[in-house]
């Protein structure tokens, strides 16, 4: 479904990417981990078009979406749940829902799939009028995530979506991506909570200054010496 | 703020005041015509810019260019005969046209740089007017001795009396609050907001945010240069000095006085900068002229201290300015 080759990003002269390959087929879900600054969230970016690729290639279902404008890529159904959630602060939680849906013009079928995602996470029924700057971190994560169903994704990618979160809500949020890929989304999920990755990702991949060091199904890495010590904090 | 009737008979009850406004001065009393002439041409340039700057999040510094161009191509084509009819949108068109070909080099910058950049163009777009004799004839200002703008003619009736301007320029402020208020409530509007809040976020939701930014931009060039062809036939004259950076700066000033983004905060804040100093002229005699920016200033520094987000702000601008950024 999504195929990386030998995909860099640079900027300026600051190599960020280098010659990064990985795939993922329709239905999965890939964890990517890797430490401050190893290049996590430019990868994601490079995907959705929000960060210029040096070289290489970004294929989805056969388009090549690295030569595409990023609001193109959103609307092939690659979406992106940005790191710090980059909710719309000024406007209501109900207004940010739709933003979402900004490609579908069928005002009736938008309204219809903002109460669907009001019945998925009842706090933005709640939440509705309240203006989204005023929410809580939690709350706006899973503004954030709703917001990023209403495009009615088939490649969900999410960055980091547990930072800054209390451990209850971290679970919630890997209880919800769970659902989303149980309901037939392909995800990729970008995380430095390894442990929490590892566990529901079926493949996954680590990251270290750029480059792929290891990949493997997320049950073996749990596993790995490398990555046990490195990012689990286990001393083996 | 909570308001002790409903909006529709507010409304409906500002319009019946506003059409019967000239008779309430006896019908002929030019002044009072004059000045709410003076503040319907202003309200439809300042709601023009209110789309770039209170929508979309774009400071435009130099905002008169447009006002000029639109004069100015009224002027030119009404001394050649044109009707008045056919002059008025072709001015739009031209002042569409060169906001959408300024757009394509300075929409790329952001912040800091598009206002220095717009405020050069409305400075080039004077200098262009002071200096292009032949078509403009320079400061001197058009029309030229023995030319005239010609007169408007509307079902065999001409324009001339300033009581007919009265409600030709109240027709086309109507027409200006009708398309702001159509804008603001569209999915247009919706992501000209989103853009000004987070321009990534607007992108990720799959808004073609160049573009987008273009249209905002556009619309706004076309009031401005539908202000300034109302003028130019009103006035009957254009020259340079009417397009002042100093003009542009207040135009922002109105806007943000008013309160940014919101319709009827751009008409107060109009009402405010445009209406009461001259008032205050004709009461107080031209002494005042000199004393002018001293008042404009005492205004600006007491309404961003007491009320920064503007005397009406929208819901969403006052958030911005009375509770920290949530990150
Ligand atoms: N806009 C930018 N300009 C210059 N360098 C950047 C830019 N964005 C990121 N970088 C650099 O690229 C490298 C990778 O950054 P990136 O944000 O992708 O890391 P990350 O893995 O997402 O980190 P984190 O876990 O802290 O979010 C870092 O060294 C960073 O300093
Ligand atoms: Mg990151």
């Amino acid at each position: 479904m999504l195929n990386i080759e030998n995909l860099s990003v640079a900027y300026g002269k600051i190599a960020a990417i280098k010659e990064v390959s990985l795939h993922l087929d329709a239905g999965e879900i890939v964890a990517i981990i890797g430490a401050n600054g190893a290049g996590k969230s430019t990868l994601i970016n490079a995907v959705s078009g929000v960060v210029p690729v040096q070289s290489g290639t970004v294929r989805f279902q056969d388009a090549e979406i690295h030569k595409m404008p990023a609001w193109k890529i959103a609307r092939q159904g690659v979406v992106q749940i940005p790191e710090g959630r980059k909710v719309f602060p000024k406007m209501t939680v109900r207004e940010n829902l739709e933003m979402g849906a900004y490609a579908e013009k069928n005002a009736a079928d938008t309204l219809r799939h903002a109460e669907e995602m009001e019945t998925m996470f009842p706090v933005l029924r709640e939440r509705r009028n309240q203006l989204a700057g005023t929410l809580s971190g939690g709350e706006q994560q899973m503004l954030a995530i709703a917001r990023g169903l209403m495009a009615r994704p088939k490649l969900l990618m999410f960055d980091e979506p547990s930072m800054g979160l209390s451990p209850v809500m971290v679970e919630k949020v890997f209880q919800i991506i769970r659902t989303i890929h149980q309901q037939g989304i392909t995800v990729l999920l970008v995380e430095q909570n390894a442990k929490k990755s590892l566990q529901i990702a079926e493949r996954a991949y680590v990251l270290e200054t750029g480059r792929i060091t290891l990949a493997d199904t997320g049950a073996n890495l749990l596993e790995n010496a490398l990555v046990k010590r490195a990012y689990l904090g286990i001393a083996s | 703020m909570k308001l002790p009737i409903s909006k529709p008979y507010l409304m409906s009850g500002v319009l019946l005041l506003l059409l019967v406004w000239p008779f309430l001065w006896g019908g002929d009393n030019a002044y009072a015509l004059y000045i709410a002439c003076l503040i319907g041409i202003y309200t439809i340039l300042c709601l023009g810019l209110n789309i770039t700057i209170g929508y979309t999040g774009l400071l435009d510094l130099g905002f008169m260019a447009f006002y000029a161009i639109g004069a100015y191509t009224a002027a030119i084509l009404s001394i050649h005969g044109v009707s008045f009819w056919l002059t008025l949108p072709v001015c739009v068109l031209v002042g569409g046209g060169v906001r959408y070909l300024l757009g394509l080099p300075v929409l790329k910058l952001r912040g800091d740089y598009l206002a220095i950049v717009t405020l050069a163009f409305g400075e080039i777009v004077r200098l262009v007017a002071n200096n292009t004799v032949g078509l403009t004839n320079g400061p001197k200002g058009l029309p030229r001795v023995g030319e005239k703008i010609s007169e408007i003619r509307l079902f065999g009736w001409s324009l001339n009396d300033t009581i007919h301007f009265y409600y030709l320029i109240l027709a086309f402020v109507l027409l200006a609050v009708l398309v702001s208020h159509r804008l603001e409530h569209s999915r247009l509007g919706r992501a000209f907001v989103a853009i000004r809040e987070d321009e990534l976020a607007a992108e990720l939701s799959g808004i073609h945010v160049a573009r987008v930014k273009s249209v905002a931009f556009v619309i706004s060039g076309m009031f401005g240069a539908l202000a300034g062809a109302i003028y130019a036939h009103w006035i009957g004259f254009v020259s340079p000095e009417m397009f002042t950076f100093w003009e542009s700066v207040f135009l922002v000033a109105m806007i943000v006085v008013g309160g940014m983004g919101n319709i009827g905060g751009v008409v107060l804040g109009v009402i405010l900068l445009v209406g009461v100093p001259e008032i205050l002229r004709s009461t107080l005699g031209a002494k005042f002229v000199d004393y002018r920016m001293l008042v404009f200033g005492v205004v600006m520094v007491a309404v961003i201290i007491f009320r920064p987000q503007g005397l009406i702000p929208s819901k969403r601008r006052s958030l911005e300015l009375h509770t920290p950024e949530a990150e």
